[in-house]
């Protein structure tokens, strides 16, 4: 749940989303829910050259599993509270083998 | 003929008593209007030149008929005895049923339905009878148009009667006496304007006054023509009409006036050049109303489109009741919700208190779907109207149910069915798929074994820059010891969190609350304390304490370490630190050669160590007595070779706060913190200290310098130099002087070849310095 948490911060930010298919997209991110399933607005493909079909589109719902990577903007992350939220993580009895 | 007009009325069907009143009305109506039809005929042929003498005759004649009124009732009575001719009740009443059938389509097509005339004396009626009736409905509904206008008094009353007015009377006379239809109907232009002007008022449809109401004037007039034989040319006298009318209407419908001036133009730009001007005035007209259009067509497109696709959507309206709804969002929510939002949901929960200070909520769920933020507390629940309020009060209630169904009952991770072959994996967002299977069995052998890993142990030992001669300190057991610290920390802060309040007196479940609270405090505090190996003595060099602050993670911890400290402890840990301060990595590892060979890597933990571990030991030491200042001092001084660790950023750093607190406690700082002054031992105790350092850095100023030209901000070499200035004897001032006079010197000329802004900046750490002295660099001549 902490990726989910986290996500849950950036929710306002802009992000761009690297899908596994090679499309990048630059948007804000509007919601996320457990499965990491992505809701942009705004968006714009980093590279509008090749897609040019994502001129017309102006948000989207990206699924979970289609993303490779999320890029955040540095500024809205803590990377201090993260390493403790990991910790919390790792320290929940049930996160040994199941969680 | 008005007997005929007036036999013709008794036989129509009966009327309605809005109607009938309407007649009556309509009679006197018709007594004034007929003198002045009469005056206006007169004046008509004087100036036309006209003689319409035997019009007159005519008409008096029948006036004087009229006023017979006596003979009235027999001439109602007997209508047989009049001429077939002006029976039209008794032919149409044969066909009335036929009629209404095709009211509507003769409606739809009355011009063509006049070519022929024999018919048209059937049918004309009808269509007039719906043209009518329509509008006299609609002129009844609207009841206060006929009380607050005047001008919509007469065609109220002409309404009912019209068409036997006009299907009967003028019809006839037309046929007969040619001439007077034309004037009785500009008489009625002029002096009862209801008859243009009523259409848009109550006739047709509001949005196409003009549109519908010509048309129906058009098709009277054009009737009573072919009945009357009269010239075409009282046809342009009513176009004239409808262009008054028009005007007079004020707001000629766009549409309409486009087309009109779109016509118009080229023939005037031929015919007459003067109508230049006008003709541009039409174009930006035209342009205005073409824009206008544009832009009315474009929003009405727009309204189309979401017209159109809401009336899609709301097919699937109602397709899910309210309790299929609250079903799936059970089911969403069941997923998220958790009793302890700062277990599971510690990132973002800690990270909004941090962003916003709000207060946070006793219960909180996962879910976006309630409120914006996925928060439910009562804190913002309070805030609400009532209604939402309610609302969110029984999602809340459904939340707390859902939490405590999860806790009775432990999610299974896996599920085993009688007869199956394996297990199946019941994933979830909690329990997702494992990707990669680490058995803690094989760890802990690969951890005790000293054997079975050495290779990867001796790889960590050289990481970190640790001289492992007595007694193996494990990177690992460092690490592991530092990650038992940070657990301790991360329960302590969450304890601070839930602290009870203070108990009320005779609350004893609070007092209790209190204690026990206490108590945990104090338990994870000491494990903290132990963990954190400060008062270990194991004989292991370097320190336990100071290998945990060799880890970038375990510098980091300090502060908030601190912070759960007693004052005895922080002088314990800073005691341990100050003696065994040359082991430490970012010491030993900071040194500056002659040729600057200290690592990027080794600059950041320097920073880190700067930011994170001396903040909170400077504030403990700016609060201390002199007697503890001068014994860390000591201890520093003592237990370091002095002169290597001086050459070290932090060395320095440690260095200068012990001697401005001691400087400040000399002046009597102390007294604003409460504390006595120094004792007279002390101050003689703390010069001893104070000159013994300066010997021994004597002949040393020089090398505390980073590399010149290396470009490292040197200022806390200079702060350092100012500390050692401020209790200098006049003798240790002139030393000291003398032996950093080049790097001053260097200094400023380097400062006047540089920009302004770090050129200050430069001459700013001189000045640290020299104003120590009472000098400045502005003396210096260069």
């Amino acid at each position: 749940m902490l990726f989910y948490s986290f996500f849950k911060t950036l929710i306002g930010q802009q992000v761009t989303v690297e899908l596994k298919n090679d499309l990048a997209i630059t948007g804000i991110l509007t919601s996320v829910d457990q499965f990491l399933n992505i809701k942009l607005d705004e968006i714009r493909a980093v590279d509008d050259a090749k897609y040019p079909h994502m001129m017309a589109v102006k948000n989207c719902f990206i699924r979970g599993s289609v993303v490779r990577y999320v890029q955040l903007p540095a500024s809205a992350v803590d990377t201090a509270l993260l390493q403790d939220a990991a910790r919390r993580e790792a320290q929940q009895p049930t996160t040994g083998g199941a969680h | 003929m008005s007997d005929s007009f007036f036999g013709f009325d008794t036989t129509l069907p009966p009327l309605n008593v809005d109607q009938s009143t309407g007649l009556r009305t309509g009679e006197q109506q018709d007594e004034t209007e007929e003198e002045e039809v009469e005056r206006k005929i007169k004046d008509f042929s004087l100036e036309s030149g006209e003689n319409f003498e035997d019009y007159e005759q005519n008409i008096d004649l029948d006036q004087l008929e009229e006023e017979a009124d006596d003979l009235n009732d027999e001439t109602f009575g007997n209508v047989g005895d009049i001429g077939q001719d002006f029976d039209f009740t008794e032919s149409t009443a044969k066909i009335v049923d036929t009629i209404k059938k095709e009211e509507e389509i003769y409606v739809g097509r009355r011009e063509s339905t006049m070519s022929d005339k024999g018919e048209e004396q059937s049918r004309r009626r009808p269509s007039y009878a719906a043209l009518w009736g329509n509008d006299s409905d609609i002129i009844f509904n609207g009841k206060s148009n006929h009380s607050n206008e005047i001008v919509g008094a007469p065609s109220l009353s002409e309404s009912p009667i019209s068409p036997s007015i006009w299907g009967s009377f003028h019809a006839p006379s037309s046929r007969t006496e040619g001439g007077i239809i034309p004037t009785s109907f500009e008489n009625s232009h002029h002096y009862t304007p209801p008859q243009t002007s009523p259409p848009p008022l109550g006739f047709g449809p509001p949005l196409h006054p003009s549109v519908r109401t010509p048309m129906s004037l058009e098709e009277i007039e054009a009737q009573l023509h072919r009945q009357a034989g009269v010239p075409e040319k009282r046809m342009l006298s009513l176009a004239e009409v409808e262009a008054a009318l028009l005007s007079i209407n004020g707001r000629p419908p766009p549409p309409q006036h486009l087309m009109y001036s779109n016509n118009e133009t080229p023939f005037r730009d031929h015919e007459n050049p003067n109508f230049l001007e006008q003709e541009a005035a039409y174009r930006e007209q035209e342009a205005a109303y073409r824009e206008q259009e544009a832009i009315l067509f474009h929003k009405e497109k727009k309204r189309r489109d979401r017209q159109r696709k809401l009336v899609e959507m709301s097919r699937y309206n109602g397709l899910m009741t309210q309790s299929d709804k609250d079903f799936i969002n059970r089911i969403q929510i069941s997923q998220l919700v958790t009793d302890d939002p700062y277990a599971d949901d510690f990132y973002y929960q800690v990270y909004t208190a941090i962003r916003s200070r709000q207060p946070q909520p006793s219960i909180s769920t996962f879910s976006p779907q309630l409120g914006g933020s996925g928060f439910m507390g009562h804190e913002r629940g309070r805030h609400r109207s009532r209604g939402s309020e309610s609302g969110l009060l029984k999602m809340q209630q459904q939340v707390l149910r859902i939490v405590n169904d999860a806790r009775r009952k432990p999610k299974l991770t896996q599920l085993s069915l009688e007869g199956a072959l394996g297990k199946i994996a019941l994933n979830s967002v909690r329990n997702p798929r494992q990707l990669l299977q680490v058995s803690s069995k094989s760890n802990d052998i690969h951890h005790v074994g000293p054997s079975n890993g050495s290779g990867s142990i001796h790889s960590q030992h050289q990481k970190i820059p640790s001289i492992s001669s007595h007694g193996v300190i494990d990177h690992r057991k460092i690490l592991k010891s530092i990650e038992n610290v940070y657990t301790a920390v991360l329960a302590l802060e969450e304890l601070r969190r839930n602290q009870p309040p203070l108990p009320r007196p005779y609350a004893d479940h609070e007092r209790v609350a209190v204690e026990r609270w206490n108590e945990d405090y104090v338990e994870l505090a000491k494990t903290m304390w132990e963990e954190l190996r400060v008062t270990e003595m194991s004989g292991c060099y370097p320190h336990p304490f100071i290998s945990v602050l060799s880890v970038a993670k375990g510098k980091k911890v300090i502060p908030r370490v601190i912070r759960h400290c007693l004052p005895e402890q922080i002088f314990n840990l800073i005691t341990v630190l100050v003696s065994n301060f040359e082991t430490l990595d970012v010491c030993k590892g900071a040194i500056w050669g002659p040729q600057g060979n200290v690592s990027p890597a080794m600059l950041e933990e320097v920073e880190l160590f700067m930011n994170t571990v001396v903040p909170p030991l400077l504030q403990f030491v700016a609060e201390s007595p002199l007697r503890i200042v001068i014994g860390l001092f000591g201890l520093f001084i003592e237990r370091n070779n002095i002169v290597w660790v001086a050459r070290s950023k932090v060395g320095l750093a440690f260095l200068t706060m012990f001697l401005s607190r001691a400087e400040i406690l000399k002046q009597g700082g102390g007294a604003m913190q409460g504390l006595p002054p120094p004792e007279e031992l002390e101050m003689i105790q703390w010069q001893d200290l104070y000159n013994r350092l300066f010997s021994l850095l004597q002949n040393h100023f020089l090398s505390l310098y980073p590399p010149f030209m290396i470009g490292i901000d040197d200022m806390y070499v200079w702060q350092f130099l100012a500390a050692m200035a401020v209790g200098a004897s006049t003798e240790q001032q002139h030393v000291l002087v003398t032996e950093v006079r080049e790097r001053v010197l260097e200094t400023v000329i380097q400062a006047s070849r540089l920009s302004a802004d770090k050129a200050s900046h430069k001459i700013a750490n001189v000045n640290l310095f020299l104003n120590a002295l009472g000098l400045d660099a502005s003396q210096l001549k260069v």
